[in-house]
């Protein structure tokens, strides 16, 4: 569980984070939306200390990122994942890029062939094992990205908009990756992303603004707040809109409306 | 007088291992005035290309021009031409260097000689054109704004320099929605002042939006060059090569397979509301 308990950071006099008051069970698929500076990144970065509270406290499973006998077994539980992929691979090959967070955790041989193994087979890599890092796609690379912090064995991923970058097909495959280690090895998932179709697939969504939180649901509750959602710079997924636009029309539209299927079965039942 | 691409190949390290071939064999012309979207999944061949609109690669076979100039590694015409050609590349925020906006804004004027009137005068022509107000901004460190902004600043700088073309890699990767639709809407309006824009785009929403004609790549080829419409009718196609059709489009795809008599070719919300209403009146 983490628990981030009135959390404030200020860096050259200005306070990007205001008070957050959050807990994330274990197993549950978190999503950060807010528009650019409202306090998303510097929120993900506390709960692997990348960043300590000015004022507050931030604990994973117990572990508080600001005492420092603590402070290890706490990033070893939490990996991150950023948005540019090229910038987060060092190695070769697919493999060994995989192996070197592991390597550098002194883990024995044998146990971190299996954790490599075991962390390409989770995001559908296996098969490129032996591939050269800069011969991938740009989907391949950030699945790769993704393994190489599962092979930690972390029980918290937190991805900082792992999708910018890709095209069309590079997204899908982060996305269904990022939602079977969730569903199957249940990782406890902190999203970020201005990619409002992606935030369907959330248990919850926290809406940022000003180093706070504003507002805070299930992805129906939030995302039928259009108008206050397009107030805070933001969109809701083209589903939401429509099935808006239509009930404005005067269609009897159910409010559960998120994606394009649920709004297909609501209009041809 | 357009930019034209002709039998255009280009090889990355030729007569090495690391060999590897970037384009074959490409023709394209873009006409001033033209708003056209560049689609194709990540090494597909669209930075490659772009580069050899402004003479930062040159073709290896076949020829590019701007404007009846050809682009050759010696030619005396390589300043007009990148300066005819205006390329914003992706975060070109991370180019940003000046103490303050107006500054940043005014360096590629300076490079061209011009006088310290003409230089005010495009600068705050370049600021207005990205919606950055003039007296607030002018004195702000660029490194102080927010991503949106920053980037905006950094628009302005190509501006700035009055370009004919503009291409842009990626210009709101990135952004969040509402600084997204910013960029997007001052592209329009740029190119409705007579600008050609070339819009490189891993959203099919955004190009479905604003181009007039998209060019997909594929492997180095160009495979399609049409009307945006036209190319967004080959859905299965495009997800083959790891691309996809605009959210709206997939609902009235999925309508239709429902039996629903809608027209598939929508391209934006608006019409795709006009297109659900005119099947299932108005309720």
């Amino acid at each position: 569980m983490i628990e981030i308990k009135d959390l404030h950071y200020e860096y050259e006099n200005k306070e990007a984070l205001k008070g957050i008051d959050l807990t994330v069970s274990d197993g549950e698929f978190l999503v950060i939306l807010g528009h650019n500076g409202s306090g998303k990144s510097t929120l993900a970065k506390h709960i692997n200390g990348l960043l300590l509270p000015t004022a507050g406290k931030v604990t994973v499973n117990g572990l508080d990122s600001q005492n420092p006998e603590e402070f290890w077994p706490l990033r070893q539980q939490v990996g991150m994942v950023f948005q540019n992929p090229d910038n987060q691979l060092i190695a070769t090959s697919v493999e060994e890029d995989t192996a070197f967070g592991p390597e550098n955790l002194g883990i024995e041989p044998a146990l971190i062939r299996k954790q490599v193994d075991e962390a390409l087979a989770g995001v559908g890599m296996s098969e490129y094992k032996d591939r050269a890092v800069h011969l991938l796609s740009g989907g391949q690379k950030q699945r790769v990205a993704i393994a190489g912090v599962m092979a930690m064995r972390p029980k918290v991923l937190v991805l900082d908009e792992p999708t910018a970058m890709l095209d069309p097909r590079g997204r899908r495959e982060v996305m269904a990756a990022v939602q079977k280690l969730n569903q199957e090895e249940k990782i406890t998932v902190i999203y970020i992303t201005h990619m409002m179709e992606e935030a369907v697939a959330a248990h919850r969504i926290v809406v940022m603004e000003e180093g706070k939180i504003v507002m805070s649901g299930n992805p129906q509750e939030v995302f039928n707040q259009v108008e206050e959602l397009k107030k805070l710079r933001l969109d809701v997924p083209l589903a939401v809109e429509m099935a808006h636009r239509l009930r404005q029309q005067g269609f009897a539209l159910p409010l559960s409306v998120l994606t394009i299927e649920e709004l297909v079965v609501a209009l041809c039942p | 007088m357009p930019i034209v691409l002709q039998n255009l190949s280009y090889t990355y390290q030729p007569g090495t291992p690391y060999e590897s071939p970037a384009l074959h064999d490409v023709n394209l012309t873009i006409k001033s005035g033209q708003f056209v979207g560049l689609i194709g999944h990540t090494g597909s061949g669209k930075s490659t290309l772009i580069q050899h609109c402004n003479g930062l690669l040159f073709p290896m076979a076949g020829q590019a021009m701007v404007d009846n100039m050809a682009i050759l590694p010696k030619s005396k015409d390589l300043k007009e031409i990148r300066r005819k050609v205006g390329l914003v590349f992706q975060y070109p925020e991370h180019q940003l260097f000046e103490e303050t906006v107006a500054l940043d804004i005014a360096f590629g004027p300076k490079t061209l000689g011009l006088d310290q009137g003409e230089i005010q005068r495009r600068v705050r022509w370049a600021m207005k054109m990205v919606d950055l107000d003039y007296e607030k901004f002018k004195e702000l460190s660029p490194f102080g704004l927010s991503g949106g902004e920053k980037r905006r600043v950094a628009i302005a700088g190509v501006l700035a320099m009055q370009p004919k073309y503009l291409i842009l890699d990626e210009p709101c990767a990135g952004l969040d929605p509402k600084g997204r639709e910013e960029i997007l809407y001052q592209l329009k309006r740029l190119n409705e002042k007579g600008l050609a824009i070339i819009l490189v785009s891993h959203s099919m929403d955004d190009v479905a939006r604003l181009a007039q004609r998209l060019v997909v790549i594929h492997q180095g080829h160009i495979v399609y060059d049409d009307a945006v419409r036209q190319v967004f009718g080959k859905a299965k196609e495009l997800e083959a090569m790891g691309l996809d059709v605009p959210e709206v489009m997939k609902l009235m795809m999925r309508l239709k397979e429902k039996g629903l008599a809608v027209h598939q070719d929508v391209l934006t919300i608006e019409e795709g509301q006009d297109e659900i209403l005119r099947v299932l009146g108005h309720a």
